[in-house]
């Protein structure tokens, strides 16, 4: 079986996966009665909500194996290797979801059955999803770093990269404020159910904040490397291919930021109607859609510059 | 004296050089491929004589990549310019 063939078997694997947790596993009783739902009812919800995403994350593999199938025709070359790297990390960041949505069933299987192994349940699954969010983003950033030294020196512009600097800094402040201010971050509070974290604010600062602080210095990074590559790269019909990649990275990148706050505005969310939720939801769900359709797109233009 | 000794640019960098304004760091793949697809020799054998042979199927590759005929025509002439050159001892 080709590589490229096994992506889409993990895929089919984690969907169906997925899918079947949502049959087996009952419903949390609070949501039940918070959205006046029976079992069945919440079920089909699950599983209508599912469709649509399960979607999206064979778009994100779809457009994720593009990508590696370009980059493995210039695998030796310098942009090639570089490319090759965020290509990688692009492919964590498609695992990513699948697999926390996995965790995250089980989770609410465990806390449902098991109220005691809560809180472990709760931490684990959020130090999965970092590991796998911090090799992807690292990944990504390593690889827009070799791409940006192929440029010439002083390619940067310093306002650009104070500005780059600035967003960082108010993107890390926000998330730590918002975190810390979580009233639901150790115990359940107000009408959540479940607490965020269940940590104490050193080991949650120590383990999860500066981890994610470095999540987000990635991201912001690698989408200003991006973008500064393919502004200042020479050749005006690869520049031209290379903007879908570059914005579709850019918007993954930003889609991805996104889901991690909104785990930390949890009371917040838990407050909204369920429409507001479920709008909530699919926007984003439509951003990474549209960013892994922009990769498709321009891994499958640049890729066509290596054919003819 | 130092224009002299000053390392010669081959004919094939030449091509590099100027293909790498339309096709940025794909220019060399690109040109070893038509070379060595279409002229059945290694890139950095390539001679006057070929330029002729290469601008022909470099023209019709670039024309799969984008329907503006500027673009086209820019890098052939410019390709085409080259042995113009040679030709004069420049």
């Amino acid at each position: 079986m080709s590589k490229i063939n096994k992506y889409y078997v993990w895929f089919a694997v984690l969907a169906i996966t997925y899918c079947l947790l949502i049959l087996i596993i009952p419903p949390d009783a609070s949501v039940l009665v918070k959205y006046s739902l029976s079992p069945n009812q919440a079920k089909l919800l699950s599983l209508s909500l599912a469709l649509p995403i399960i979607g999206i994350w064979f778009t994100a593999f779809f457009g994720a194996v593009k990508f590696k199938q370009y980059v493995h025709t210039i695998n030796e070359s310098k942009d090639g290797s570089a490319l090759a790297t965020i290509a990688n990390g692009l492919m964590y960041l498609a695992f990513s979801m699948p697999i926390g949505s996995i965790c995250t069933n089980i989770l609410n299987y465990v806390a449902s059955t098991h109220k005691s192994l809560t809180p472990s349940a709760v931490i684990l699954n959020n130090y999965v999803n970092l590991a796998i969010v911090f090799a992807a983003f690292y990944l990504i950033y390593n690889g827009s770093v070799n791409l940006a030294r192929l440029l010439k020196k002083n390619a940067a512009h310093p306002t650009s990269e104070r500005l780059m600097m600035a967003v960082f800094v108010i993107v890390a402040l926000a998330y730590s404020f918002i975190t810390l201010h979580n009233p639901a971050r150790q115990f359940p509070a107000n009408s959540t159910s479940r607490a965020a974290y269940y940590m104490a604010d050193f080991p949650l600062v120590l383990t999860i904040i500066i981890p994610f602080l470095f999540v987000w210095f990635f991201g912001i990074r690698a989408t200003y490397y991006i973008l500064l590559f393919r502004k200042k790269v020479k050749g005006t019909l690869y520049k031209q291919s290379l903007v879908y990649l570059a914005l579709g990275i850019g918007a993954v990148i930003i889609s991805s930021m996104f889901v991690r706050f909104l785990v930390s505005l949890t009371t917040l969310l838990n407050s909204l109607t369920l429409k507001v939720l479920l709008a909530v939801v699919y926007v984003l769900l439509l951003v990474i859609f549209t960013g892994y359709i922009l990769i498709a797109i321009g891994a499958k233009k640049l890729k066509k510059i290596e054919e003819v | 004296m130092i224009a002299a000794a000053k390392k010669q640019v081959s004919l094939y960098e030449k091509v590099i050089m100027i293909t790498a304004d339309y096709l940025g760091p794909a220019a060399r793949r690109f040109i070893d491929r038509q070379i060595e697809n279409h002229l059945q020799k290694e890139p950095q054998q390539l001679t006057q004589k070929d330029l002729a042979v290469l601008v022909d199927w470099t023209k019709l590759a670039v024309a799969l990549l984008t329907e503006d005929k500027r673009i086209i025509d820019e890098l052939s002439d410019r390709l085409m310019d080259l042995g113009k050159n040679l030709k004069a001892g420049h």
